[in-house]
């Protein structure tokens, strides 16, 4: 019984979020006239879909079986060949790296305005290497700095994108580099 | 017919200009590279190309991602036959006659038969894309709002039945992209919809950063968890690699099972949803049914080769034309050519040939001269192009999350972007560790505010009428497909579950 509630739970906790915003939808407030259908009309009828759906799969957690379900036709083609569509790259899950990469993507995102795009970017670039266990070092060294350098260059003179230059000292050493890289 | 040709001239010298085919060049060396290396797949290779087309004009941009998309077809086939590495799941079928060619000790000859089905394919869907889409546009510049509204449905139905993932999670995955895309203000009435009051939201959610943080980080953090691949994979034996193309004899002696697979590749391209994954295991399917050799087939024999090769590369032509004639991309890369088209303010459908016919032209004109690149890069570049395999999966990856960070900054050069983007890489994560499908919620979010405005176009002109999809002929048609399409998964299942059954009574 434990284990169906939990195959349901992750449709019933959608169920909810449906429901929640198929009520938003309900207080809209537009002006139209009155045979006309207004902007809720449209996320009602996708909620409504979405809500029957999950119903469909609540139910089928409690009352079907676990065996056999329809599936569109690439998942049932790769199903059939999946050793192959594997080839050697079987390995079993790690939720550590994946934790630590998601770890060090947030606090990229919450330092590249502080401390400058290249200094983020190089430290995010070996930070990320290193959590997916490459050891090579002197490697991680070049690549980090070298492909921080390079994408500056690539989309500050190439593709004209204003990269954040940082705060304080962060900013002074973005533009120092920048100045001898020639961007102006 | 002769306006064609003379369109397709025009084609061809605006192909010709120096940026353009200079950025051809580009497109087909990306897509071979991003098909062999660790860790991209060629969806997301075109989605880390679309930040470099920012600042492109409509032309050359769509010319990268088309180059991309047909090398990407390619590419992969040296990994799959050299070192039973299939760099997509394009290439899984090569694996059971190509890997079984190359190790009865004519790899060579595996490599010849790709080249010559990438390239036979190609050119022949590239002739269809030609033929097929004026004529089609035409018919399509008749239809309205019921019409539009039906074949988005279809679109997205097919998505739904051919994609991956079970029926439910591909509906739950659809449901969640249109309810993304309703987010911000409403085109209709202006009414700002489920903004909780953040400015960043009232703006509405890009359907860039859903594609880029889904497709692209999302990918990473799914191999992150699995571990990355190493060096692991010897290729200091490259230098010795070549290719040898099939004599005359050979080639009329397989005509059959190249014309059929051409022929499957370019109608499953068409269908919106299949893609080249489905035309190569489809190709290979028939093969198997209806070859002269099937009995052969497994053990290494052109054929086996021929089919999904061809059929993988010719659905590329295929899957331009309902995006280029309707605006109804056809797989996961064309759905990025429809956001670069979007993204440059041009609506693909039938008005684009009466609008920039010029670009369309310029684009058909691409496929033939990307076709014929592809392959002389593939004999002539091949030991260079195999060597990235070498490269360490965590090095390419860490390099693939930024590039997705800058093309998310870059659209509106906005950093609360990368929160969205890192939200929708977790959401990717997730969908493909609990096997939800991507591409229906990418699809939803860009083809939500289009479908949207034909459902509001539809009711309010018709007078809240939904039979109206039932009552004009094409939209009648079109809508029945899309009903057809959603049945069409639990009438196979059943079937499938029948004939386990009566396997089991059988045993017993």
């Amino acid at each position: 019984m434990l284990r169906r509630a939990g195959r349901a739970a992750p449709y019933a906790v959608l169920l909810g979020a449906a429901a929640y915003f198929y009520h938003l939808a309900g207080s809209l407030e537009f002006v139209a006239p009155a045979s006309r259908i207004g902007p809720d009309a449209w996320p009602k009828i996708i909620l409504g879909l979405l809500a029957a759906v999950c119903l469909y799969q609540i139910g089928r957690s409690f009352l079907g079986s676990s065996a056999s379900t329809a599936s569109g036709l690439l998942h049932s083609l790769m199903a059939r060949a999946a050793d192959d569509a594997n080839g050697v790259h079987t390995a079993d899950r790690s939720p550590g790296l994946l934790l630590g990469g998601i770890a060090v993507t947030i606090a990229y995102v919450l330092l590249v305005d502080v401390i400058g795009f290249f200094v983020a970017t190089a430290l995010y670039l070996a930070a990320f290497m290193r959590v997916g266990r490459y050891r090579r070092y002197g490697v991680i060294a070049v690549a980090s700095v070298a492909g921080s350098l390079a994408l500056v260059v690539v989309f500050m003179r190439i593709v004209y994108i204003s990269l954040p230059p940082g705060v304080g000292p962060f900013r002074s050493l973005s533009f120092g580099l920048l100045a001898l890289l020639g961007v102006k | 017919m002769l306006d064609t040709l003379a369109h397709l001239a025009g084609g061809f010298a605006e192909v010709l200009q120096p940026v353009n085919l200079m950025v051809l060049a580009l497109g087909l060396v990306l897509g071979l590279l991003v098909a062999v290396l660790p860790g991209l797949t060629l969806v997301m290779g075109v989605v880390l190309a679309l930040p470099f087309t920012y600042k492109m004009g409509l032309t050359p941009a769509i010319i990268l991602l088309t180059a991309m998309y047909v090398s990407g077809t390619y590419g992969g086939a040296f990994t799959a036959i050299l070192f039973r590495i299939p760099g997509e799941p394009i290439d899984v079928p090569l694996l059971w006659d190509g890997y079984a060619m190359a190790r009865r000790g004519a790899p060579a000859k595996a490599l010849g038969w790709t080249l010559f089905g990438a390239f036979g394919g190609g050119l022949v869907s590239a002739l269809v894309l030609v033929l097929l889409s004026e004529p089609v546009a035409r018919v399509a510049l008749t239809f309205s709002a019921p019409e539009f509204l039906a074949i988005l449905l279809f679109g997205m139905a097919s998505v739904v039945s051919l994609g991956g993932g079970s029926l439910s999670s591909a509906l739950i995955s659809l449901f969640l992209g249109l309810m993304i895309a309703t987010v911000g203000i409403d085109e209709t009435y202006g009414t700002e919809r489920f903004a909780f009051g953040i400015p960043m939201l009232a703006d509405g959610i890009e359907y860039l950063l859903v594609m880029v943080g889904a497709y692209g980080l999302g990918e990473v953090f799914t191999r992150l968890e699995q571990g990355f691949r190493g060096s692991s994979v010897d290729t200091r034996g490259s230098a010795r690699i070549h290719t040898e193309l099939p004599g005359l004899a050979e080639l009329l002696a397989t005509k059959v099972t190249f014309l059929r697979s051409c022929a499957i590749g370019i109608l499953v391209g068409i269908v919106p949803g299949a893609g080249a994954t489905i035309a190569s295991f489809v190709s290979y399917g028939a093969e198997a049914q209806y070859g002269k050799r099937r009995k052969e087939l497994g053990s290494g024999i052109p054929e086996g080769i021929l089919a999904p090769q061809t059929a993988a590369t010719a659905s590329v032509g295929g899957a331009l034309i309902p995006l280029l004639t309707m605006g109804i991309p056809g797989s996961g890369a064309t759905a990025i050519i429809l956001a670069a088209f979007l993204l440059k303010g041009v609506q693909p459908g039938p008005q684009v040939f009466v609008n920039s016919g010029e670009t369309v032209y310029a684009i058909f004109a691409s496929l033939f001269v990307a076709v014929g690149g592809m392959c002389l890069l593939g004999y002539f570049a091949i030991k260079l192009l195999v060597r990235v395999l070498a490269f360490p999966e965590a090095v390419v990856s860490a390099f693939v999350v930024m590039f997705c960070f800058v093309g998310a900054f870059a659209a509106r050069n906005n950093l609360t972007d990368l929160y969205v983007i890192t939200a929708f890489g977790v959401l990717g994560y997730l969908f493909e560790r609990f096997r939800f499908p991507i591409a229906p919620m990418v699809l939803g979010a860009i083809l939500g505010p289009l479908a949207e405005n034909a459902f509001m176009t539809t009711m309010i002109s018709h007078g809240n009428d939904w039979t109206v999809l039932f009552t004009r002929p094409v939209a009648c048609v079109v809508t029945l497909l899309s009903i057809a399409a959603l049945v069409f998964p639990l009438v196979r299942q059943s079937r499938e579950s029948r004939r386990a059954a009566a396997h089991r009574e059988g045993a017993a």
